[in-house]
């Protein structure tokens, strides 16, 4: 093990170089040094386990190729030390691929991936990921300051209306027109303040509650619906439906019902279903869905491609939609391993005779690379966040097809809503 | 065979910028030695083939990092053959390496040790 003593006035903490060639780590360990690190070197998957477990850093470096053994065990590793925090920038000189799938793997285990430089090293990266301060992460997504949600509560809140829904829409690629909108449950709770759906709805799934939030939801988002499809016919109010609603034989009565009362179509409904919850009885999943669509009802395979049995699902039930999940979709413009996934999945849902959705459509690049690839609409912050019920109404208002959004022309729309957002 | 560097200055320049005269001549100093003692164990010709892919691949990457493109691309044919070379063409491609490096050698400290240790002093 070397140690590089820091070389500055100003003082960054602690650098761990994990690195088995001697003139990288030299150069990474000078390079630290200048900008006022006290760098570590570790040459092996062993010495770097052992200084992790044992003494405290505020920066890593990370070579993937150590020897016989490789950088990823290592990342592993941090996440079972909970050194989520930890910024780690990652060498390699392997190719792009396999840097792509680094990063998804640093994404699974929550940790803060700050870059992947390529060898031969480019110094001037190295420095400007070195300085770089580390993110920081909100507070709700630290399991610490996760508070405790019982059963009663969540009732409670089901009872008190503190559920609400916020819409995103979605827009047809070709014509640029909202043709329709996804409606997302939000909690407010008085003492949490607003409380996330990745904290609320796996307590929901776990209390057996999620009939009644999927109730509620439907009922909110119909109503809301029935507005924006007498403004603008043909569009269509998408719901999330749980695996475990699919297990519920009352479901299409249930939303029978709703349809009803706020005089809604069928058609003008989409229910998307998440495997977020593998399908256990696919039985029951058939026989609910086939009588939602036997009503008119559409039903969107959502998330597609991130869970268990997404092919399974696709031949087995009758979706008329398919939503590509934002991880393939909002980098395929970047990443020719997304696109890949991509365009097999349009390919897919034409030949069930499916519409496709791409959800997670940032930037007017990735819009352009859907276009091309021939997905029908889709959804993402290039076009507009979930917004509130008001805010989605004025949206729809000034909505302009042939002023926004459309590549190229697609910054005044980020603007606009962006002015929403806020007002 | 190997008798001409290309080496880039503008590679070079920039590790000279960030690191100082001082320490770029520590690292290029490290540079060679290191190589070096690859070079003499590839040279016994004991070492199984991933190793002999892993020396080339550092080679390769080090190389890089000061401009030498004639040595990092001859490590890199030497890198992208190693699992698979027929003994005798490994042989040959190791002696290859070997004259890429004594030329670059001969480049950095005639062309880059020199005028930098002169502008440490």
């Amino acid at each position: 093990m070397r140690a590089i003593q820091h070389r500055t006035e100003q003082l960054r903490g602690r650098l761990l170089v994990v690195e088995d060639d001697l003139v990288q780590q030299t150069i990474i360990g000078t390079i630290g040094a200048k900008l006022g690190y006290d760098s570590v070197v570790a040459s092996t998957v062993e010495s770097a386990s052992n200084l992790l477990r044992t003494e405290k850093f505020d920066m890593m470096t990370l070579d993937l190729s150590l020897g016989e053994r490789d950088g990823v065990e290592l990342l592993r590793l941090i996440s079972g030390l909970k050194l989520n925090a930890l910024p780690i920038v990652v060498i390699s000189g392997y190719e792009e691929r396999i840097l792509n799938t680094i990063k998804r793997v640093a994404a699974t285990f929550d940790l803060s991936l700050i870059n992947c430089l390529s060898k031969p090293l480019n110094i001037d990266k190295l420095r400007v990921a070195l300085v770089k301060p580390a993110f920081h992460r909100p507070i709700a997504d630290c399991e610490a300051a996760r508070p405790a949600i019982g059963r009663d509560r969540i009732v409670a809140a089901l009872e008190q209306k503190e559920f609400f829904v916020e819409l995103q829409p979605k827009i047809d690629l070709r014509t640029n027109e909202i043709c329709g909108a996804e409606a997302l449950a939000r909690w407010l709770a008085p003492e949490f303040g607003i409380v996330s759906p990745e904290i609320f709805v796996p307590l929901i799934e776990q209390f057996g509650l999620m009939p009644a939030l999927t109730h509620l939801v439907c009922d909110t988002a119909v109503a809301i619906g029935s507005r924006l499809i007498r403004q603008s016919p043909g569009f269509t109010i998408a719901v999330n439906v749980s695996g475990s609603d699919l297990g519920d034989l009352t479901l299409p009565e249930r939303i029978d019902g709703i349809l009803r009362e706020h005089d809604v179509r069928p058609e003008s409904l989409v229910v998307e279903v998440t495997e977020s919850i593998a399908m256990s009885d696919v039985g029951r999943a058939m026989d609910v869905m086939s009588r939602l669509r036997l009503r008119g009802v559409g039903a969107a395979i959502d998330d597609f491609g991130t869970g268990f049995s997404s092919l399974a699902a696709l031949a087995k039930l009758p979706f008329n939609e398919l939503k590509i999940d934002k991880t393939f979709a909002g980098n395929c413009d970047t990443d020719q391993d997304m696109m890949k996934v991509v365009e097999a999945s349009i390919a897919l849902a034409k030949a069930f005779g499916m519409k496709t959705v791409a959800e997670g459509i940032d930037h007017s690049s990735t819009l352009k690379a859907l276009l091309d690839a021939g997905c029908d609409s889709g959804q993402g912050h290039l076009f507009a966040p979930s917004l509130r019920t008001r805010q989605f109404a004025s949206l729809m208002k000034q909505w302009d097809p042939g002023a926004a959004g459309r590549y190229p022309a697609a910054a005044p729309s980020r603007r606009r809503t962006a002015a929403l957002a806020c007002g | 065979m190997t008798k001409t560097v290309s080496f880039d200055e503008s590679v070079f320049c920039e590790l000279g910028d960030e690191l100082g005269a001082e320490d770029t001549a520590m690292v290029l100093n490290t540079f060679l030695a290191d190589t070096a003692n690859r070079l003499l164990r590839l040279e016994a010709g004991g070492e199984v083939r991933s190793a002999i892919r892993r020396e080339a691949h550092s080679i390769k990457s080090s190389a890089a990092t000061f401009g030498f493109g004639t040595l990092s691309q001859v490590a890199r044919d030497l890198e992208a053959g190693a699992e698979a070379m027929p003994q005798a063409a490994l042989r040959e491609s190791v002696q290859e390496l070997r004259r890429a490096f004594e030329a670059t050698r001969t480049f950095a400290q005639d062309k880059l040790l020199n005028p930098l240790s002169g502008a440490a002093a």
